[in-house]
């Protein structure tokens, strides 16, 4: 992921280890307070590697991100960029605080909207953060021309951003962001404006560049895709306040919160109690059910989250189980199958993914809500009709409680 | 989902004289499957036509417009305007016309852009203040400019308001000279330029400062590169429309001053008063400020297309 350059001491180990230990990269603790809002958000990321935030509309990440750029007044927060204070108390104990304005951060800021200057070209906006600092117009340019190689749009140098599409607009404005030398960027939700179809090219674009160019990054963004494409850590924040950190992987598998296992239809629970066992861990839930975990008690919120492999459904109506239990979810027994009695549940919604079915269910007792992907060839006959009662199955080896 | 029937009589069907295009929206919708006649009409040419109602008074109106010029073109004096043109009274008012309206788009640049600007931040002003603001800056657009010159008399006049001090303590007197010509020219015209600076300004997007910050930008630096050169353009399309406004000036010019040969006769008095006694010479006069107008619509026009924020 992060190239050899990013790495470092890293030595083999592809990512660098969470954080910015040692006054590289950003060290943030935005502390701030907006009518009603309160953001309290811990941030720190190394040199090379990419953060995403995550989290849904109003949770506080352009606040946030606004914070880091200097737009706004950062209240008691304190924000420092390769060991160089950029918010925060005064060193000498004055009242005047520091806050160092956005032109002298040397925080670059990729936008939703690429807010690229219309009457330049491609090439002179790539050139503009050089040009801004001083550096001859020649030099500017070169510079400029290489920035735009990276992200493969040099034969675009002299189109005005009114004939480019929004994705090569949106390449454009990664490149001019990094003919700055940030020692910090920042993506704020950068394929958010695009259409479905230039996702995957400004993603690629900005993956290679992330990949080449050891700069600490935050991406905010509200698909997970992002987070898996293109980051390290992921940290989740809702309401202002950090739910979640962790690797891409362990959040979308583990989520904590309801907003988090949206993204990936994986399900998350509120269990009334939970216990450890010698095997693993139970937990009791609403309507007085009990699953049970062949993973020891984890940490964190209390929880019973399971990633959408590990539910499956089971016909409970047909004389033999197991007969239908194959029929219906056409996929393998889970492992030591007979674990767990199938929970009587019935179905509520289906969505088609790519070839499988989500298929969303709604338990009978606690009214527990869980989603199963499903092969397309499930779909006939009546038994994934809205209404239809199904046997819940989960895989005690996939199940987190905690 | 599909009647066979009907599908089967619409395919077999002969040619559809109707474009190719409903038709297969109609199949491909069936809700609209309904109605094809009418989806099909509504784009026949024959549907497309105006209504006489509306054709007619627009003709007319076209013809308003258009008719006068071709009357002075047909009745112009051809042979004899290049002497007309050439003779020193035509030539000094061309000079007037010139400097004055030169002078006038000058002193809307310099007061103009401001007062546009404090147009656009008056928008955190309570509403009434902003909205007084508004109508001072629009008033001379309605005002019949007879009357703003009239008004200007008894402002800067030798017994006005500020002109009696003025004359007073300095023995300056404003009415009747190359100044006052200025003065009324800028009050008619500088509300076009500050209209226009005032969308311009308001078009700019603040997120670019933003950006501009980002990339290590200073202020001044960013004013320069981004917000003049997308000002630029709504600037001087408004600097022309003042300019060709002050050039067209008549009403507060002869009131406020007044028909001087040389010093403050312009070209639309000078057609006023050679009406009077040569009116082949008010024709020629007319021609002039015709192919000035003209021109400056060219102008406008190049500087919109090229701009291409339109």
């Amino acid at each position: 992921m992060s190239g050899g350059a990013a790495a470092g001491p890293g030595g083999g180990v592809g990512r660098p280890s969470a954080g910015a230990a040692d006054g590289g990269g950003l060290l943030a603790r935005l502390r701030l307070t907006r009518g009603s809002f309160v953001l309290a958000l811990d941030l720190d990321v190394a040199p090379g590697e990419v953060v995403a935030l995550l989290g849904p509309n109003g949770a506080g990440k352009s606040t946030a991100l606004a914070a880091l750029a200097g737009l706004l007044p950062t209240d008691g927060s304190r924000v420092a960029v390769d060991g160089e204070v950029l918010d925060g108390p005064a060193p000498d104990g004055s009242a005047s605080a520091v806050h160092v304005p956005a032109r002298a951060r040397r925080v670059g800021t990729v936008f939703q909207d690429h807010r690229l200057f219309p009457h330049l070209t491609a090439l002179e906006n790539v050139a503009f953060g050089p040009r801004s600092r001083g550096v001859p117009a020649r030099a500017a340019r070169a510079r400029a021309l290489d920035e735009l190689c990276r992200v493969d749009l040099a034969e675009l140098a002299g189109h005005r951003p009114g004939s480019l599409s929004g994705g090569q607009s949106q390449r454009v404005a990664v490149a001019r962001a990094l003919a700055a030398d940030p020692r910090l960027l920042l993506l704020d939700e950068p394929l958010a404006a695009l259409d479905a179809e230039q996702r995957p090219a400004v993603r690629a674009a900005i993956a290679d560049v992330l990949s080449a160019v050891p700069v600490a990054t935050v991406l905010v963004t509200h698909d997970p895709v992002d987070a898996v494409a293109l980051a390290d850590r992921v940290v989740v924040l809702e309401d202002g306040v950090v739910v979640q950190r962790g690797t891409p992987a362990e959040v979308l598998t583990d989520p904590h919160t309801a907003y988090v296992a949206s993204l990936t239809g994986a399900t998350v629970w509120r269990p009334l109690e939970v216990a450890a066992t010698p095997g693993g861990a139970r937990a009791v839930l609403p309507g007085g059910l009990t699953v049970s975990s062949r993973r020891p008690l984890a940490g964190g919120p209390t929880r019973v989250s399971m990633p959408v492999e590990a539910v499956t459904l089971v016909g409970l109506d047909e004389p033999a189980g197991r007969a239908g239990a194959a029929e219906v979810a056409g996929a393998d027994e889970p492992a030591g199958g007979a674990a767990t009695d199938p929970i009587p549940a019935r179905v509520v919604g289906v969505e088609q993914r790519l070839s499988r079915l989500a298929v969303t269910v709604v338990t009978e007792q606690g009214s527990l809500t869980a989603t199963a992907e499903l092969p397309l060839a499930a779909a006939d006959g009546a038994r994934l009709r809205r209404g239809a009662r199904l046997g819940l199955v989960l895989d005690p080896a996939r199940v987190t409680i905690a | 989902m599909t009647s066979p029937p009907d599908s089967a009589s619409r395919d077999s069907a002969p040619p559809d004289p109707a474009p190719r295009d409903p038709a297969e929206e109609a199949r491909a919708d069936p809700s609209r499957r309904a109605r094809p006649s009418r989806a099909a009409a509504s784009r026949s040419p024959r549907d497309r036509r105006l209504p006489v109602l509306v054709l007619v008074p627009a003709l007319v109106g076209l013809a308003l417009l258009v008719l006068p010029a071709v009357a002075l073109l047909v009745r112009a004096p051809w042979s004899t305007l290049g002497a007309r043109l050439a003779s020193e009274t035509v030539l000094d008012a061309l000079r007037v016309s010139l400097t004055s309206a030169l002078l006038a788009t000058l002193l809307s640049l310099v007061l103009g852009v401001p007062l546009a600007w404090l147009l656009t931040a008056s928008d955190t002003w309570p509403a009434a203040w902003r909205r007084l603001l508004r109508a001072v800056v629009t008033v001379p657009l309605v005002l019949p400019p007879v009357v703003g010159g009239i008004a200007l008399l008894y402002l800067l006049g030798r017994n006005g308001l500020l002109g009696r001090p003025l004359d007073a303590a300095l023995g300056v007197t404003i009415p009747f000279t190359l100044a006052a010509v200025v003065i009324a020219q800028t009050f008619v015209a500088m509300p076009f330029l500050v209209l226009s600076v005032e969308g311009a300004l308001r078009g700019v997007d603040r997120g670019l400062d933003e950006a501009a910050a980002s990339l290590g930008a200073s202020r001044w630096y960013a004013f320069r590169r981004v917000t003049v050169p997308l000002v630029a353009p709504g600037v001087t399309a408004g600097a022309v429309l003042c300019f060709a406004r002050a050039l067209g000036e008549f009403g507060a010019t002869i009131t406020f001053a007044g028909t001087f040969p040389g010093r403050t006769q312009t070209l639309p008095t000078s057609v006023y008063l050679a009406q009077q006694s040569d009116p082949e010479s008010a024709v020629a006069l007319s021609l002039l400020l015709l192919a000035v107008g003209v021109g400056v619509l060219l102008l406008l026009r190049d500087r919109w297309l090229t701009t291409g924020a339109r």
